[in-house]
């Protein structure tokens, strides 16, 4: 017994800080699971059930393991903020495979398969203090996502989304890929902790904006935010859910370390986040407005969302970042689980009914409970207290303010009101309007069936399985759950969660 | 712990009603109607023990730690500012579940929204932490919202997002301005902030431009939607017309007085250079706000509507009083809060049991009212005299304190007050015509043979009638407890 001990303890030490990893392992191990269920003669929900499990497993490890793991020479970093992060992702990741086993149409095992590996990038990019690691994670973050996007592949519109988000994200990779290696040029390492002695100089600079278009890209941030809208619309609400959120989730951590780590003082990327700030939050919100797609809607409202957090990676930016970097850190982690959480909420129940806003209509008779469900993470959208998207803008906005941004927190506030108004229309719509056929769910089936690509269509992709499993209430019940206990309690447990972070 | 159970109590009501069975969801009112009114006998007992023992301040204080690293704090008391509004709010929304007796259409949302409100209401009137308050404050929002829209009238839609995005609007400002309060002084805790705003250097100077009055600017918005003043006034018309009627009654008896309760509670004491450099502009509004809402009021065709503009006049009294800045001008938007919120919740629900039984809002098809249903027209008339601010009557109380406060005020003109003087004159001839109107003449056929006022609808306005009486006929109910408060209000602006 007591060798066992010794024996334990004296190997504990360095498996202690890689068993971090086996959250990201284990879902790799359910890609694979996933992709090979076909030759285990196994159900096909039975690839999101495993993937769930090792989801919420996952998540618990990763809070409840050890703090300030450091691996790889500082390659991975995983400290508070990073574990959180990567906890909240586990959580999402969660939710939506639970949503995908109980209600997932057609087949779902290879959408869980590449859920599951992007799931294990962002994982990883969160913890990222080195170039090529972040870039090599964000890359295996969203490389599935395209996937996803066009995952059904007899639907004409899909494609065309999948393909404009595939061109546009590997072009603005190879954007990113050349301004991290000016960098690594400059500087002869692509570790964080000596880009940070990098003066501000003409290629320095240069490099920076050509991460700062990459990443950008990634989140849909404006000018570079059109590929968003039509690439959700193409989708289903289902797909769009963890494409919207998941690898913008790791993206904004992404963004948040890299501009604060590397570019304090630099003031001209300072400007141009802020430029970046107040384009997106204006033209996301103007262009929501007259959304009559729920996908696209929230296509732009992620443009706006990812301008209130440009504003405190700005903050960050400025000649006295490093006075900032902990509070925007924390604030704009907990604003992106508020958005991501809430966002994905409104999108699966969106799943069960249809993509366009008028699919939602009569949804509180149908569905009470969802539609209840739908209306707070909308509120929490809009801000209203306390829910998780209010504390998470409080927090935002007095960083920013703090930061000397007062004009633009002002404009961020004008956002956020006209913001209301267009997210009242998914209340609206739920709770108000009267449906215009019987049954919206088939008029989803409907649009599948008359979208089919010509020479697709004969490919029998659609009828692959002929009797779809039923839909199980109790599973869209935790999903929603999960995603709705996120939302009423991220920002009631401020507190805690805020000394967690740091 | 006894505020803590006030404002916990609705909670238990939103949740049980709306988890109820389908089969028991007549059950739901019953809930609502048991929270409520233990809600309300817990406030009244308050209030009956503290005017007896007389004594003043901050009373029943709790304050917990809610998020340390920001210094938020679950901090709730009440003094006499807030003791008389947590009274009248737990009273309206236990009258408003009464008069309420009657909804059929989905009856467990509409009583969990009733909750609700009653939740949102309750911790405005006692938080004293920003963060809080704005929170209580934004959970007012959402159940009137649904009220509006679910039950409402014909345009309810557009009323209801009206109604949402207004006080949105005004609302995000000010919680601009709490953030910036917290980055000056490093606190959110009302009873703190006052020391440490005087204390910091940025904050000081006055008048216009300085911090202070910018940030004054930023509360105003989010307030004077609320009260609401003329020209940010223009979604209460609608949103009252639209509302049912304990929408009606409780957002003119008591969710107004959220935005005068604000001024008092947080942008006066707090901001106390930059209320300075507003009193001008606050009194000229809302002396704009009095004479606009009296004369759009003789223009109505609908009755309901014809309520809603004379709300708009009564609280530009308020609003008078509170610009006066003098100890008369406070005790008096204190007193027009109290008694504006008994006089138009009652002629609220009066409207409302008429248009149950005739569905017409009309003046002009109600005509003779009082042949057909006598006890039911002598209630309106008193709460059409209560309205008019007549002696004797509590609305009187505050419009005479008004009118003295702000002749005294040295920030005010003394032409302000004469304005407003004529503005009462409105007041009466308006509610005198609309009685002439509705309540006597011929019967006509919407009003024929219809039943006269129930037991359970006297008891809807009884205790309101009572409590108008009792404070019209002893001032010094409602001024015991106001008056301390003022007091201390003149100190914190005279120093």
């Amino acid at each position: 017994m007591s060798t066992i001990a010794t024996i334990t303890t004296s190997f504990l030490p360095p498996f202690n800080g890689y068993a971090v990893l086996v959250a990201p392992a284990l879902l790799i191990l359910v890609a694979f699971f996933s992709l090979f269920a076909d030759k285990l003669h196994v159900p096909d929900r039975a690839a999101a059930v495993v993937a769930a499990v090792v989801a919420a497993v996952g998540a618990c490890w990763m809070a409840l393991g050890a703090d300030n793991v450091i691996l790889f020479g500082y390659q991975l970093v995983y400290t508070g903020d990073a574990r959180f992060a990567a906890t909240a992702i586990l959580v999402l990741a969660c939710a939506w495979f639970v949503w995908t086993a109980a209600a997932g149409t057609g087949r779902t095992r290879e959408a869980t398969a590449l859920a599951a590996l992007s799931v294990s990038g962002a994982v990883l990019a969160v913890a990222a203090l080195d170039l090529i690691v972040m870039l090599l994670a964000l890359e295996l973050t969203s490389m599935p996502a395209y996937v996803l996007i066009g995952y059904r592949r007899y639907r004409i519109q899909g494609l065309e989304g999948a393909l404009k988000y595939f061109l546009l994200s590997v072009l603005t990779s190879l954007f990113m890929i050349y301004g991290a290696s000016m960098l690594f040029g400059l500087a002869g390492s692509t570790h964080f902790a000596e880009l940070r002695a990098l003066t501000q100089s003409p290629l320095s600079l240069l490099a920076f904006v050509l991460l700062i278009i990459g990443l950008f890209a990634k989140l849909s941030a404006a000018p570079f935010h059109w590929w968003a809208p039509d690439a959700y619309a193409g989708s289903e609400p289902w797909t769009v859910s963890f494409a919207a959120t998941v690898p913008k989730f790791a993206g904004i951590l992404v963004i948040v370390r890299l501009i604060q780590l590397v570019s304090t003082g630099f003031s001209l990327a300072q400007s141009l986040l802020l430029i970046g700030a107040v384009a997106s939050m204006v033209v996301g919100t103007f262009a929501a407005l007259t959304q009559s797609d729920t996908r696209r809607l929230l296509a732009y409202s992620g443009v706006v969302n990812v301008g209130y957090i440009l504003l405190v990676v700005a903050a960050s930016a400025g000649p006295d970042g490093a006075t900032y970097s902990t509070i925007a850190l924390v604030s704009s982690v907990v604003y992106a689980l508020a958005y991501t959480a809430a966002t994905m909420g409104v999108l699966l129940v969106a799943s069960g009914e249809g993509g366009r806003l008028s699919d939602l209509a009569g949804l509180s008779k149908r569905r009470p409970a969802a539609a209840w469900c739908l209306a707070l993470f909308v509120l929490s959208l809009i801000g209203v207290p306390p829910l998780a998207g209010f504390f998470g803008k409080l927090e935002l906005f007095m960083t920013a303010w703090a930061a000397g941004q007062q004009v633009f927190v002002v404009i961020a506030t004008v956002v956020t009101v006209v913001s209301a108004f267009y997210y009242m229309r998914l209340i609206k719509a739920a709770f108000f309007d009267e449906p215009e056929r019987q049954v919206a769910a088939s008029e989803d089936s409907a649009e599948d069936t008359a979208d089919v690509a010509p020479d697709v269509a004969a490919d029998s992709a659609a009828p692959e399985t002929p009797t779809p499993a039923p839909t199980s209430r109790v599973g869209v019940g935790v999903a929603l759950g999960i995603l709705l206990a996120v939302t009423l309690l991220l920002g009631v447990l401020s507190g805690p969660i805020i000394t967690w972070l740091t | 712990m006894l505020l803590t159970i006030i404002i916990a109590l609705p909670l238990l009501g939103v949740l049980i009603s709306a988890l109820l069975p389908h089969r028991a969801e007549s059950g739901a009112k019953w809930v609502a109607l048991l929270v409520t009114g233990a809600d309300f006998v817990l406030a009244a007992w308050q209030l009956v023990q503290r005017g007896i023992t007389g004594t003043t301040g901050m009373q029943l204080e709790t304050s917990l730690s809610w998020i340390p690293q920001l210094s938020v704090h679950y901090h709730i008391g009440v003094d006499g500012l807030s003791l008389p509004l947590l009274v009248l709010s737990t009273l309206l929304c236990f009258l408003a579940v009464l008069a309420s007796w009657k909804i059929t259409v989905k009856p467990r949302f509409y009583f969990a929204m009733l909750c609700l409100l009653s939740l949102g209401l309750n911790g405005v009137f006692t938080a004293l932490d920003l963060v809080l308050f704005y929170v209580f404050w934004e959970v007012v929002l959402v159940p009137m919202y649904f009220l509006i829209s679910q039950w409402g009238g014909e345009r309810r839609q557009y009323a209801s997002i009206k109604f949402f995005l207004y006080t949105f609007f005004g609302s995000v400002f000010m919680l601009v301005a709490i953030v910036a309060l917290y980055l000056y002084t490093g606190s959110f805790d009302l009873t703190q902030l006052r020391d440490l705003i005087a204390q910091t250097a940025a904050l000081k100077g006055a008048g216009i431009g300085s911090i202070q009055w910018w940030l004054f600017g930023a509360f105003f918005l989010g307030f004077a939607v609320k009260v609401p003043i003329w020209p940010l006034h223009t979604w209460l018309p609608d949103a009252h017309v639209e509302a049912p009627t304990a929408g009606s009654v409780l957002l003119a008896g008591i969710m107004l007085k959220m935005g005068t309760y604000g001024f008092l509670r947080i942008s006066v004491p707090l901001l106390p250079q930059g209320f300075s450099g507003w009193q001008l502009i606050l009194g000229i509004l809302a002396v704009i706000s009095i004479v606009y809402g009296a004369v759009v009021a003789f223009a109505q065709k609908d009755v309901k509507k014809l309520v809603a503009y004379s709300s708009v006049s009564h609280m530009g009294f308020a609003m008078l009083g509170i610009a006066a800045g003098t100890a008369e001008g406070f005790n008096a938007a204190m007193a027009v809060n109290i008694s504006h919120g008994l006089c138009t919740g009652m002629l609220f629900l009066l409207v409302g049991m008429v248009y149950e039984r005739t569905h017409t809002r009309q003046i002009k098809d109600l005509s003779g009212i009082a042949a057909q249903m006598p006890v039911y027209a002598g209630i309106f008339c008193f709460a059409s005299f209560a309205s008019m601010g007549l002696p004797l009557l509590s609305g009187f109380v505050g419009e005479f304190l008004t009118m003295v406060g702000s002749w005294k005020s040295p920030a005010l003109p003394g032409i302000i007050t004469v304005i407003a003087g004529l503005g009462i004159l409105c007041g009466g001839a308006y509610m005198l015509w609309l009685m002439q109107r509705m309540i006597f003449g011929n019967p006509t056929p919407a009003v024929e043979g219809q039943p006269d006022i129930t037991l359970r609808e006297i008891l809807c306005v009884v205790p309101l009638a009572a409590l108008v009486l009792v404070i019209g006929l002893s001032w010094n109910t409602l001024l015991q407890f106001t008056d301390p408060f003022a007091a201390a209000l003149v100190k914190i602006l005279g120093a």
